[in-house]
């Protein structure tokens, strides 16, 4: 969920770039702290914020809505601390390339779905404190769900609480909430896909789960 | 070195379903305007809410209206109080908003038309392949330090 230019009071804005400069800071200090080679997390993350652009502008047509994929969950538990640049630069390109998304609300749309990722990578760290192929796939799969899960209850919330006076505010929040319901699929698919490509590349390629 | 082919794939088969943001054109015919709003896909944006913001006093509502089925809204605006309006669609979070300017021409029209597919599907090759280089020169660096070592 993407929030478009001039739906957010200023200072919203203003806030949501702050927050993201903090977080964004944060990040990048924890993985020169944390990784022992942390460019090879850019190589990966430059793939990863490509699949991010282009995924996020998949629409799936749920009437009389439409919803798309975020990735969020995979991000997170693929690039850790690196996710949360990795999809502000996705967002950046497709405000700029597409107007999916405001510049203004740049900051905002950074902490919801660059936010989500960061707190899918905990769940999921959590989570795979047990061994084993079955509890890589629930870690996944609960990672993928709260991905969208977040990302959606952020950008809801926001919206709601920012409804200007002169809307009608009952029409608003009700195709807000719609929108949110409409999103329970989107998390569940999400969830099964991060699951399983989590369960392949403990098979595969064990080191690239963050 | 592998290049990653699955950003491509994706970018070119996502064609069919670009649709989610909204598309706001207007039209100076005589003294009113006319406003139509719709989506990427071309389904008008309708029961939208509709708010006119005028030059003169751009944080208040001037008016405000929702759209027809078709998307479409009107209104008369007053142009002793401002040649300059800005009109705001919204629906559930979605929204544009257009500036319109009376004072350039008898008739006129404007606002965010759409992207053609090839316009979209090129755009999106480019942006992919700019992210893959910069994986790709990161992945190169790391391999010559490996080689020196």
């Amino acid at each position: 969920m993407h929030i478009p230019d001039g739906m957010l009071p200023g200072e919203i804005c203003i806030a949501g770039y702050a927050g993201t400069a903090a977080l964004t800071w944060l990040c990048v200090k924890k993985a020169q702290n944390t990784y022992k080679e942390p460019a090879k997390l850019v190589s990966r993350a430059s793939v990863m914020a490509a699949a991010f652009f282009v995924v996020s502008w998949i629409h799936i047509p749920l009437p009389p809505v439409s919803v798309h994929p975020i990735l969020a969950g995979l991000m997170g538990i693929l690039l850790g601390w690196i996710s949360f640049p990795a999809i502000l630069v996705g967002l950046f390109f497709q405000a700029a390339m597409f107007g999916h998304g405001g510049f203004t609300t740049l900051g905002v749309n950074a902490l919801s779905m660059g936010g989500a990722s960061l707190v899918s990578w905990a769940v999921y760290r959590l989570l795979r404190r047990k061994p084993g192929e079955k509890a890589i796939l629930i870690a996944g799969f609960v990672a993928g769900f709260t991905g969208v899960s977040v990302a959606v209850i952020f950008t809801g919330s926001v919206l709601i609480l920012t409804i200007p006076s002169y809307i009608d505010t009952g029409i608003e929040i009700s195709g807000i909430l719609a929108m949110a319901v409409a999103h329970i699929p989107v998390a569940l698919g999400e969830g099964v896909f991060t699951g399983l490509i989590a369960r392949f590349l403990l098979k595969v390629k064990p080191d690239m789960l963050v | 070195m592998k290049i990653p082919v699955l950003p491509f794939v994706l970018a070119v088969a996502a064609y069919p379903v670009f649709s989610h943001g909204v598309n706001v054109i207007w039209e100076l015919r005589g003294d009113s305007v006319h406003v139509t709003g719709s989506f990427d896909d071309g389904q008008p944006m309708d029961n939208a809410q509709v708010t006119v913001f005028s030059g003169a006093a751009p944080s208040e509502p001037y008016l405000t209206g929702v759209t027809d089925e078709s998307g479409k809204f009107s209104f008369l605006p007053d142009r002793v109080e401002s040649e300059n309006w800005d009109v705001q669609l919204r629906k559930a979070g979605h929204g544009e908003i257009v500036h319109i300017s009376l004072s350039d021409a008898p008739t006129m029209q404007g606002g965010h038309g759409r992207f053609s597919v090839m316009q979209i599907v090129l755009m999106a090759v480019c942006v992919v392949w700019g992210f893959t280089g910069t994986a790709l020169f990161f992945a190169s660096k790391r391999e010559k330090r490996n080689a020196h070592t």
